[in-house]
């Protein structure tokens, strides 16, 4: 599998997204959200409003990776075995769904989420 | 008002003191090891008072005990026999007031007052931030002093409340951009007001990536309590935009809420662009 070349800078600002854990992505969604433009939160309602829009988004997210893009077919290939490059292909693969977030922050939750759980992919044999 | 700060902190393997006195601009620090200390007390079980290394340190810094302000790591409200024994010979040594009180259940309730208490690490972390790498533990020990000094510093770094949220930053700075005349988004929670003041310095450039530093800040200091992390994420925010910080507490009772902004706002915490007084800096490189 071929996989598109990034800069530097967004391998590193992905290396930085990698580091977070799945909560704190969460926080990263609402300020790109218009819906909560005016709203103030503590860091913990900002992770629940970043949940409700990921919840909101999911369901186009799985047509997309998991029936359109086919990952449970692609998602052995040695190339996606790293992380970065795993979130590289999900970025490009969900930038047609309109939601306002940066792809890769998208991306990353999902790589962090387990996108074979995600997708429901069969596990394999032995 | 004192003029003389005496930090201690701990951390897995050793304990240090931390002193700094503002009118003969001098610094001093020292540390010692758990082992030592344990050693010590068990050799010599009723003389606590007698930690050779502590007890020489506090003899040599040649000031008034009584008048020195003391802040001390404490780990929870359940502290090992040797940080009793600590408390002790402070208290011995005249730094500080120490009372005890034989519980039914066979504990020993003790109290210091006068000592003021710090959350374990915050010193760490804070001397990361003045400094911008990490420190030894007897820098953090003299940053434990600094705390000390500062007031709000103090209010802020021991807070219970929630600071601004990534969000709530982000809106003010872009409301500051709509709006020249914008100038401070406070939050009050706890027994705190942190307040974010725009200043000629503030950047108002690449807003968007606010929520990524918050996040990654918060992160890299998650062996602290929650709200203690996002102080520091506050604080590296407000760092890389040039963003003044301030901080006012219901706890200071000096405070005329009604007289002067600064009391009202609080001292700023961070202040950009901020140090550490180069005489007590001079010591940190000389180590």
């Amino acid at each position: 599998m071929q996989i598109r070349e990034i800069s530097t800078k967004e391998r590193e600002q992905l290396a930085e997204y990698l580091s977070l854990d799945e909560n704190v992505l969460y926080s990263l969604l609402p300020p790109y959200l218009a819906e909560y433009k005016q709203t103030y939160f503590t860091f913990k309602g900002q992770i629940d409003a970043g949940k409700k829009a990921f919840a909101k988004i999911r369901d186009d997210l799985h047509v997309k990776i998991c029936e359109e893009w086919k990952l449970c077919d692609k998602i052995d290939d040695p190339m996606l075995q790293d992380q970065v490059n795993l979130a590289i292909v999900i970025a490009d693969t969900i930038m047609t769904i309109k939601t306002g977030i940066p792809p890769f922050i998208i991306s990353t939750i999902l790589v962090k989420i387990g996108l074979r759980d995600f997708c429901n992919c069969p596990r394999k044999k032995g | 008002m004192p003029n003389a700060f005496l930090g201690i902190v701990q951390d897995s393997n050793n304990l240090a003191l931390g002193f700094l006195d503002f009118v003969r601009q001098r610094v001093s620090y020292a540390s010692v090891s758990m082992t030592e200390i344990s050693a010590t007390l068990s050799a010599i079980k009723s003389r606590p008072e007698e930690i050779p290394k502590v007890g020489f340190f506090l003899d040599s810094l040649g000031t008034v005990p009584n008048e020195v302000e003391v802040l001390m790591e404490i780990p929870g409200t359940n502290v090992s026999t040797t940080y009793a024994n600590f408390l002790a010979l402070l208290a011995k040594k005249g730094y500080c007031k120490l009372s005890f009180q034989a519980l039914e259940n066979g504990q020993v309730l003790f109290t210091a007052p006068g000592v003021k208490p710090l959350a374990p690490h915050i010193a760490k972390s804070y001397a990361q931030f003045l400094t911008g790498r990490a420190c030894s533990i007897e820098e953090c020990a003299v940053v434990a002093a600094l705390i000390a000094k500062e007031r709000d510093v103090f209010y802020f770094l021991t807070s219970r409340g929630i600071v601004h949220s990534s969000q709530d930053i982000l809106q003010f700075m872009r409301e500051c951009v709509k709006n020249n005349q914008y100038r401070w988004a406070s939050v009050a929670s706890g027994e705190e007001i942190y307040t974010l003041e725009r200043i000629a310095a503030t950047r108002f450039d690449n807003l968007d990536t606010i929520p990524l530093e918050y996040a990654l800040a918060a992160t890299k200091h998650a062996f602290l309590r929650e709200n203690d992390a996002l102080k520091f994420a506050l604080l590296a925010v407000c760092n890389l935009w040039s963003i003044r910080l301030r901080c006012s507490s219901s706890r200071n009772q000096e405070a005329n809420l009604t007289q002067h902004q600064k009391e009202i706002f609080g001292q700023a915490i961070f202040d950009p662009p901020q140090g550490i007084a180069s005489w007590i800096t001079a010591a940190f490189r000389s180590r």
